[in-house]
């Protein structure tokens, strides 16, 4: 056994030396995704976000990413006195922080595992790979916040309260309960637009800039892209609009790159392809597989 | 610092965010039950103050009183009494719940207008204490971890899903069980209408406050009493 997954056992052990901990990191996000997923996809609807499966589908996300930051924050605040004693007895630091990095990981997983089954049991998942992967972003992202505030916050009031901040901000005033291209909130970070269930909002070249980076993973990208089209403006006729006399007559409008089939006047919206402007976000594109309409 | 610009950048942001929209709300005016339609802006200004500041003082309750137990147990040790002891940390848990809930109390009174201010700021200060002593009582109980999941998820449960007056009219039968909910109906009728109709409320808010509040100052007497005390 390598002395990394020593570590890692250890520090797992640690966590759940008080086993209320591993009760809590499943039980929470259970009751979270199971009592809040509906009034959560109302509560969108009427603050002008898309509501609806999308951010019922979200919960799972938002659930395990507050438990993933919670327990890397007490994984990294509470052991600065026993990583000190090992890095003096030895332990390479790179090391150390791989191993924390590795429980946090596994806690995570845990915590996104819960809320992914609950999501399943409540409305059913339509496209497990793609929320799951999703799902675990949401916990990763949240994890490294956990860690950055446990490495720089050590009071546990104040670290507690920065990541409950931060995630209130990113869950309430986010575009997935909001309306996505408002003013007010287009410089906060944008989870939602992570979770494969993409949510990404028309914007600026700048904004679609900025949170391109943070979109641009495999899990963010609709299945039905397949790969990343060029914005519609830029776009030539498809194909499908060359077999199709309609879709042919008025493919001197650019199509939406989003799958809604719309011609439409589109702007990229950097996230994963490109949005109409008609339906704001690239929900049609998950609509299209599931047989909704928007 | 962060119980300051909380409540501050979150009354705020609900005031930025929300559309203008009418929503029925059910409410009690002059002892009778009556539907009304309320601007959704307004509604959320009046309410989004509470949801931060019960987190804030669950998880201020709960580590206050956490941190405090290695302290207590050397002051029991040098002569301090138990119940000054308990006085004293339940003070300092006190100011800082009265200086969140008085900041946001500003913020608010910015952004929203209640009819009855007394009333609407003493629905706060019922929510806001109330949710402090669940987070004494939560520390001790469940641990540090256990007890950071706990002091967010009940307060969001609750006030957040089950009393928000922005989701349903009036609040589902399980949220009538909940710590919030007297001091929410309060805050609710203080803030929408010109006179107090939620006694029976009031008293709810008041005996979940009194009966938390016992269950804190016996969870934490042991702590404060000098067991090892050297002869």
């Amino acid at each position: 056994m390598s002395t990394d997954t020593l570590f890692v056992r250890r520090f797992l052990t640690d966590y759940a030396r008080n086993p209320v901990n591993l009760l809590f990191l499943v039980l929470v996000p259970v009751v979270f995704v199971v009592v809040a997923a509906g009034s959560m996809a109302d509560a969108a609807k009427l603050l002008g976000g898309p509501g609806g499966p999308a951010v019922e589908t979200a919960t799972a996300g938002w659930a395990a990413g507050f438990l993933a930051g919670i327990a890397m924050y007490f994984q990294t605040a509470g052991s600065h006195d026993a990583d000190r004693r090992l890095t003096q007895a030895g332990l390479a630091p790179g090391r150390l922080v791989t191993a924390r990095l590795l429980t946090g990981l596994i806690l995570a997983a845990t915590a996104a595992a819960a809320a992914l089954l609950a999501l399943a049991a409540r409305t059913g998942i339509d496209q497990p790979a793609r929320v799951a992967a999703g799902t675990l972003m949401f916990a990763v992202i949240y994890l490294a916040i956990g860690a950055l505030v446990g490495a720089l916050v050590r009071n546990p009031v104040n670290g507690t309260v920065l990541i409950l901040f931060v995630w209130i901000l990113d869950v309430f005033f986010g575009p997935a309960l909001g309306s996505a291209d408002r003013l007010a909130t287009r410089a906060l970070p944008r989870t939602s637009s992570r979770s494969g269930w993409p949510m990404c909002p028309p914007g600026t070249a700048a904004e679609s800039a900025t949170w391109a980076g943070r979109c641009s993973g495999p899990s963010a990208r609709p299945r039905s892209a397949g790969r990343w089209s060029p914005p519609p403006a830029a776009a030539s006729p498809s194909r499908r609009d060359e077999a199709d006399p309609v879709r042919s007559a008025t493919s001197s409008v650019p199509a939406c790159g989003c799958g809604c089939e719309r011609p439409a006047a589109t702007r990229c919206c950097g996230c994963c392809s490109s949005s109409c402007r008609s339906c704001s976000c690239c929900w049609p594109t998950r609509s299209r597989h599931t047989g909704r309409k928007h | 610092v962060l119980l300051l610009i909380v409540p501050i950048v979150f009354v705020l942001l609900a005031d930025a965010v929300t559309p203008h929209r009418q929503e029925a709300l059910t409410l009690t005016e002059g002892g009778r039950t009556v539907i009304e339609q309320f601007d959704l802006t307004t509604i959320h200004r009046g309410t989004m103050a509470p949801i931060a500041v019960a987190s804030l003082a669950a998880l201020a309750g709960m580590f206050l009183m956490l941190d405090a137990r290695s302290g207590n147990q050397r002051l029991a040790l040098a002569g301090f009494r138990p119940p000054a002891l308990l006085a004293s940390r339940l003070a300092v848990m006190a100011l800082a719940v009265l200086l969140a809930t008085a900041v946001s109390l500003a913020v608010t009174a910015a952004v929203f207008d209640a009819r009855q201010w007394p009333v609407y700021a003493a629905g706060n200060l019922l929510v806001a204490a109330t949710y402090a002593v669940v987070g004494v009582i939560l520390g001790p109980v469940f641990g540090r971890v256990s007890g950071v999941f706990l002091a967010f998820l009940i307060p969001f449960l609750d006030l957040g899903i089950g009393q928000s007056p922005m989701l349903r009219s009036s609040p589902p039968a399980w949220a009538h069980w909940m710590p919030g909910y007297g001091g929410s109906r309060v805050l609710i009728d203080a803030g929408l209408t010109t006179g107090f109709d939620e006694t029976r409320a009031l008293l709810i808010g008041l005996a979940w406050l009194i009966g938390l509040a016992v269950a804190a100052i016996l969870l934490l007497r042991p702590n404060t009493a000098p067991a090892n005390r050297p002869s």
